[in-house]
């Protein structure tokens, strides 16, 4: 047992279960008690706190890489076409 | 949940323009993740629109009308996709732990090499682009709903009709997979000679 910087008790963990909850951690998936473990580990424990910190930095890359359609409006144009043989109706 | 709307032909379509109209952008991405293909893409558009213009009395009104599209778009692909017999829905090795371990190790490997800093220091848009691309499509779209698109596992679940422990593995291996290619791209570009500190070579 120890205790966060806001004064929660809080379960020790070792490397293994922190990495265990890596994605979890990082995707806002773990519950309120489990990130406290893992947020104290991280304090401690510069190797995995070194992990996290490339893992953030991947996950971060992954949207800025992907590139938003640049025109579509031709497409939806063929798309209304479309829907128009189909009974849609524009006012 | 409110129930399905029964409206009035023209209010319905100017609600479908309003709504589902206004999130083709977001579908034509998605769509493209899924087929890699421009016209293959926007085939793919064509239908979902159909397919959800024909079904919008059963859309949930106060449900999101872009997952609903999102679903409609992956479930219209798995049909193209088995007809064509050239879609693998699963793979072996589907074990969240045993990813996340690998993802560790890999990175701490890289670490000792000098080449994790790259990530952090060039342009490697191109590299994770080609990267994702290159993934199975049952990979390549739940790193596309959760990691690009900001989705939640139980909203891309959701999505794709799988349990939420399924998005977790499939997300878990895709990271794997896209890390071990960038940190291969980064060697083969000859980004390396970086001053490691000892932290991250202790493996967990």
């Amino acid at each position: 047992m120890t205790t966060s910087p806001d004064g929660t008790v809080v379960n020790e963990i070792g490397c293994r279960a922190t990495v265990l909850r890596l994605w979890d951690y990082l995707d806002h998936a773990l519950a309120d008690s489990q990130r406290l473990e893992v947020d104290q580990h991280l304090r401690d424990c510069s190797a995995c706190a070194e992990h996290f910190g490339f893992a953030r930095a991947f996950l971060d890359a992954l949207p800025a890489s992907w590139p938003r359609p640049i025109d579509t409006e031709p497409l939806r144009r063929r798309v209304v076409e479309r829907l128009r043989e189909v009974g849609f109706s524009l006012p | 949940m409110s129930a399905p709307r029964v409206l009035p032909d023209a209010e319905r379509d100017a609600a479908f323009e309003r709504e589902a109209l206004a999130c083709l952008p977001d579908v034509a991405r998605f769509a493209r993740s899924l087929t890699r293909d421009q016209t293959q893409a926007e085939d793919l558009v064509q239908e979902t629109f159909l397919r959800a213009y024909a079904g919008y009395h059963t859309f949930q009104s106060g449900s999101s009308i872009r997952r609903w599209l999102f679903s409609i778009c992956h479930h219209a692909f798995l049909r193209l996709a088995q007809r064509e017999q050239r879609l693998v829905l699963t793979e072996k090795g589907e074990d969240a732990e045993l990813e996340v371990l690998a993802a560790v190790h890999d990175h701490a490997a890289a670490h000792r090499a000098g080449v994790d800093h790259f990530i952090r220091n060039i342009d490697i848009g191109p590299a994770i682009r080609a990267a994702i691309d290159s993934l199975l499509p049952v990979y390549r779209c739940t790193v596309l709903l959760v990691d690009v698109d900001g989705m939640t596992y139980e909203e891309a679940a959701e999505v794709l009709g799988v349990p939420t422990g399924t998005v977790r593995s499939r997300l878990f291996r895709a990271r794997r997979l896209l890390q071990q290619q960038l940190l291969a791209h980064a060697r083969d570009a000859g980004v390396a000679g970086a001053p490691s500190s000892p932290s991250a070579q202790t493996q967990p």
